[in-house]
């Protein structure tokens, strides 16, 4: 096939490309986002994990290690449902701090270390450089593969101008630099290029698959003659199962572990699935479309590399059966549709990592390194700061096309492509233990980080890179025999006397160890920064600032003029202009009338820096315009101070509030004692009216009696209805004075007159006062032994302050009481007397049939009279006790009653004795 | 995101796991065809397609009932 047909074929898709990704842009700026803001494209643009290591590596390593190859596959398949967590997490976390690489995404995670971020760069640019080169060289296989087939592969020319790898990493490197580098965008978003990538990922897919059903349906007739065929050929047999094809279970498991993490951490897929994500909505759509993709790219590399293991002669090289194949039939157009899906492949992955690889290496290694011998702010004042961005990306990208070239030619040629991506693959991983880490423990340092990623750096650079350049003589290769130093067990096949595993799985099982280990104990023994512990906030509980509510505890200020100069000279005048007025119109204050710009200006400039030259060095470029404010002892003081009054004065409004509570609970029970006493003065109204009425009638009755029958009536019956009268009379005038003395004493306190009174004086005579009574009623009174022994003359006599005639009134009515209760036919009433701590009790008891416990709450109530059922309702007024208590509490005593049923009642009261 | 959701794909992922690794895919690496093909080969494609249809299931029903 003519070499100018294939390199014709190759421009024109490459123009196909550029249109593409033209027009996208074009519809991108006029607002037409169809094809942009799309789950389809954001999926399929994942794919470009699917490299021309894939395209060709695949079936050569089937050809080799059977079903092997699948683990590269099944291990990002079968971590997709935690992939949907942890990409979803990362998505929030690069948003809202302006990240645009992996390794500005691991540098801000701890503390927005400049050296983290160099070395993520370092390690990412080693590790990937194989990779880069392997896609060259697959482009050159593909092109040699065309125009040679059938004759013997060309020896590798010692001149650089004859070798079609040089030219093929000329027009890759002019490619990406000029497709990925188009235009500077803050967040490094490039949806041409997203859409591009997609479109290339649906043709590699489509042409696999053509290629695929080619040799299963139209060479065999179908899979099932296929592997019949394959499986009595001598060459394929073996390749039916895992075992039989040499795959170990650890190699497998390692295998899928190591893929998985690629998902991660290899710098384009980061770029793709997190830089370019436009919405975190896009994620669950991309989760099982991007699998299945895995799924049908596979699907016929196992038959193709039967078949053409069957085909061809052991001397062809496997990498090149998936266009060998078609050829030797003679369908060639389907070999240049190969060869398009190939270089599809290869171009989405060098286009994406080169320019992954690009921002990481002028924004960590370059730009810092600008910024510090000064050459940025000492020249080219009046350069356009994002034309000269572009340039050093051009430059970057320049850099590691020429070191993947150069690897490829010194060290990789012979290496089978598989191989070259495994080495890749092991190197970025090393990235994983303190990215993940980092997101999900807050707990690792800067120091954690740095040390597990140089550890596992080193282990793999000891154990995979260095033995192939020693072999391909451009290092002395003892150390390969005998171990570094002469050590036997720092072999780098065979490191601590590990043997018989595959270079690869060895070097991945002590990299990743002790890369973890390291990682862990060293973040466990160092204590992380201020700036650590709140970046790692952020990444560990991302969802509580989502809203942007960033914690400020650094007090930064700056020149707004400085502040100017900065962003001109990495976002250019104009993207300047619209940021800042953008923050003008957002908080609505005018930057021309200030001259400092506060915290809140310099945190919003520096997260737009983070996105056009990286989080770290943004923070140095700010570092030398801003004054950090160190926070005082005061102002930690004042604050604490604040807190203190905020949770002083919570604590007050809650004794206030209990205060409340218990005034409104006093306000309840004097509303309802209010209540009680209104019911009290109705039913006393009630009582008294009733009381009076009783008597009223019958003097009413009686005398209208002796009016109208008054001759009729004898003398007798007319003078005991005059003594009726009289008695009647008697009782209502009683009733009416106790009334009046309820009410007086009541009212008012100074209605008594306290004098000092003999207090035994006052029993006595109320006694000999009462005594006519009893011995009418032939009542036997008597004073108690106690009361005998206090009143005789040599004891002292018992003095109280009180009101000699209400006192009286009191005993009167107790003895009266006594005298009216007491047993009817042998009737005893014994008056008791004796002193107690200050005190002086007065009992009266008699021997009557006592009062109930129901009773003796009762009977000091108003109007209350016990009835008995002998007596029927005694006589009086039911106002006596109620008055004789009121009485005694007037003078600071109590009159108290204790009383057994049938046992008689003791009514006792007490006063203080002076 | 739901507790729900995240129980469902951690388990999926575990269960995933299990079956796409040794010792259980050993079960299946025997040199035996099923339906004309190769049980591993029938077996690891299987588990794919399968796993590809429940975290479809698993992260989008949400959505759709949404819309509906």
């Amino acid at each position: 096939m003519p070499l100018g047909l294939v390199i014709g074929l190759a421009l024109a898709y490459i123009s196909l490309l550029f249109f593409i990704a033209w027009w996208i842009d074009k519809r991108s700026v006029e607002g037409k986002r169809l094809f942009i803001n799309n789950p389809y494209v954001y999926a399929l643009s994942m794919a470009v994990y699917c490299t021309a290591w894939t395209f060709f590596g695949s079936v050569g390593r089937a050809a080799t290690g059977g079903l092997s190859f699948l683990a590269i596959y099944l291990g990002p398949t079968l971590f997709m449902p935690l992939w949907y967590m942890l990409l979803q997490k990362m998505v929030l976390i690069s948003k809202n701090q302006h990240i645009t690489s992996i390794a500005d995404f691991i540098s801000a995670r701890y503390s927005k270390s400049q050296s983290l971020a160099v070395m993520v760069t370092i390690m990412a640019v080693f590790g990937i450089v194989p990779y880069i080169s392997l896609q060259l060289k697959a482009v050159t296989f593909g092109i040699n593969t065309l125009t040679h087939f059938g004759e013997k592969t060309p020896a590798n020319s010692l001149n650089v101008l004859t070798d079609s790898g040089f030219w093929v990493a000329i027009a890759m490197t002019i490619f990406t630099a000029v497709f990925g580098t188009r235009k500077l965008d803050p967040n490094e978003r490039h949806e041409g290029m997203v859409a591009a990538i997609a479109f290339e990922s649906i043709v590699k897919l489509l042409v696999f698959i053509a290629v695929g059903v080619f040799v299963t349906f139209f060479l065999f007739s179908g899979p099932g003659d296929l592997f019949t065929q394959a499986m009595a050929h001598p060459q394929t047999a073996k390749l039916f199962t895992l075992e039989d094809a040499g795959v170990t279970p650890l190699a497998w498991n390692l295998l899928c572990l190591l893929s998985l993490l690629a998902i991660i951490v290899l710098p384009r897929q980061f770029h793709i699935s997190v830089v370019e994500n436009t919405a975190t909505r896009h994620i669950p759509r991309a989760i099982w479309v991007f699998p299945l993709y895995l799924l049908l790219i596979n699907i016929f590399v196992f038959p193709l590399a039967l078949a053409g293991k069957m085909l061809f002669d052991p001397n062809v090289n496997p990498d090149t059966y998936v266009l060998s194949l078609p050829m030797s039939q003679g369908a060639n157009w389907l070999a240049l549709l190969v060869f398009i899906g190939g270089f599809s492949a290869a171009t989405s992955m060098v286009v994406v990592e080169a320019t992954a690889l690009s921002i990481m290496f002028s924004n960590h290694i370059v730009v810092p390194l600008m910024i510090k011998t000064r050459t940025w702010s000492t020249e080219h004042r009046l350069v356009d700061g994002a034309a000269r961005l572009l340039d050093i990306r051009r430059i970057c990208i320049l850099v590691v096309m020429a070191l993947s070239y150069w690897y490829g030619h010194a060290v990789g040629h012979n290496l089978d492509l598989v191989s070259v991506g495994l080495i890749s693959f092991t190197a970025v991983a090393q990235l994983a233990p303190s990215l993940i880490g980092g997101m999900y423990w807050k707990r690792p340092t800067r120091a954690g980080a740095l040390a597990g990623m140089s550890v596992g750096f080193i282990i793999w650079a000891f154990c995979l890179p260095l033995p192939n350049m020693a072999q391909a003589g451009i290092l002395p290769s003892d150390f390969i025999e005998n171990g570094l130093f002469g050590v036997s067990f720092l072999r780098p096949d065979a490191l601590f006397g590990l043997e018989g595993l595959d270079p690869v799985t060895h070097a991945a099982f002590w990299s990743l160890l002790l890369n973890t280990l390291t990682y862990g104990l060293v973040s466990v023994f160092t204590q992380p920064s201020m700036l650590t512990l709140t970046q790692a906030d952020i990444f560990v509980n991302i969802h509580k600032y989502i809203d942007g509510q960033e914690a400020e505890i650094l007090k930064r200020e700056a020149k707004v003029t400085d502040l100017r100069i900065i962003l001109n000279r990495f976002l250019g005048e104009h993207r300047t202009e619209i940021l800042l007025s953008e923050y003008e119109t957002a908080n609505g204050i005018s930057l021309r009338d200030q001259k400092i710009a506060r915290a809140d200006l310099v945190n919003f400039a520096e997260t737009y820096l983070a996105g056009a030259i990286g989080a770290a060095s943004a923070r140095l470029v700010m570092d030398s315009i801003v004054k950090e404010e160190v926070i005082t002892l005061d102002e930690v003081m004042s604050i604490l101070q604040q807190t203190k009054e905020a949770v002083d004065h919570s604590r007050m409004m809650e004794s206030k509030n209990e205060e409340l509570k218990e005034l409104t609970r006093q306000l309840t029970e004097a509303n309802e004692q209010l209540k009680h006493l209104d019911r009290l003065k109705a039913d006393f109204i009630t009582t008294v009216t009733h009381e009076l009425r009783t008597p009223v009638t019958s003097i009413k009755s009686l005398s209208r009696i002796i009016l109208d029958y008054n001759d009729e009536l004898d003398k007798e019956q007319r003078s005991e209805y005059l003594s009726i009268i009289a008695t009647e009379s008697d009782r209502i005038s009683r009733l009416i004075n106790q009334v009046l003395d309820i009410g007086k004493i009541q009212s008012q306190t100074d209605s008594i007159q306290f004098r000092e009174i003999n207090l035994t004086d006052l029993v006595v005579r109320a006694v000999s006062g009462i005594r006519p009574l009893c011995l009418e009623k032939n009542v036997n009174l008597v004073f108690s032994q106690r009361f005998q022994s206090l009143s005789s003359d040599n004891q002292p006599p018992v003095m109280v302050m009180a009101d000699w005639d209400k006192m009286m009134q009191v005993l009167v009515n107790l003895l009266s009481n006594a005298l009216k209760f007491c047993n009817q036919a042998d009737g005893r009433v014994e008056v008791d007397m004796h002193t107690n701590n200050n005190q002086v009790c007065v009992c009266v008891r008699d021997n009557g049939d006592g009062i109930d416990a129901s009773g003796q709450d009762m009977i000091f109530e108003k109007f209350t009279q016990l009835h008995s059922r002998e007596q029927g309702k005694p006589q009086g007024t039911g106002l006596g006790l109620y008055i004789s208590r009121m009485i005694v509490e007037k003078h600071a005593g109590t009159l108290t009653v204790r009383s057994e049923p049938g046992a008689g009642a003791a009514f006792e009261f007490s006063l203080p004795v002076i | 995101m739901s507790d729900d959701k995240s129980a469902k794909l951690i388990i999926l992922f575990l269960v995933a796991v299990m079956l796409l690794n040794y010792p259980l895919m050993g079960i299946f690496d025997r040199r035996q065809f099923q339906f004309g093909i190769p049980l591993i080969y029938c077996y690891l494609f299987g588990v794919w397609a399968l796993l590809v249809l429940f975290i479809g299931l698993a992260v989008q029903n949400r959505n759709r009932r949404k819309i509906r």
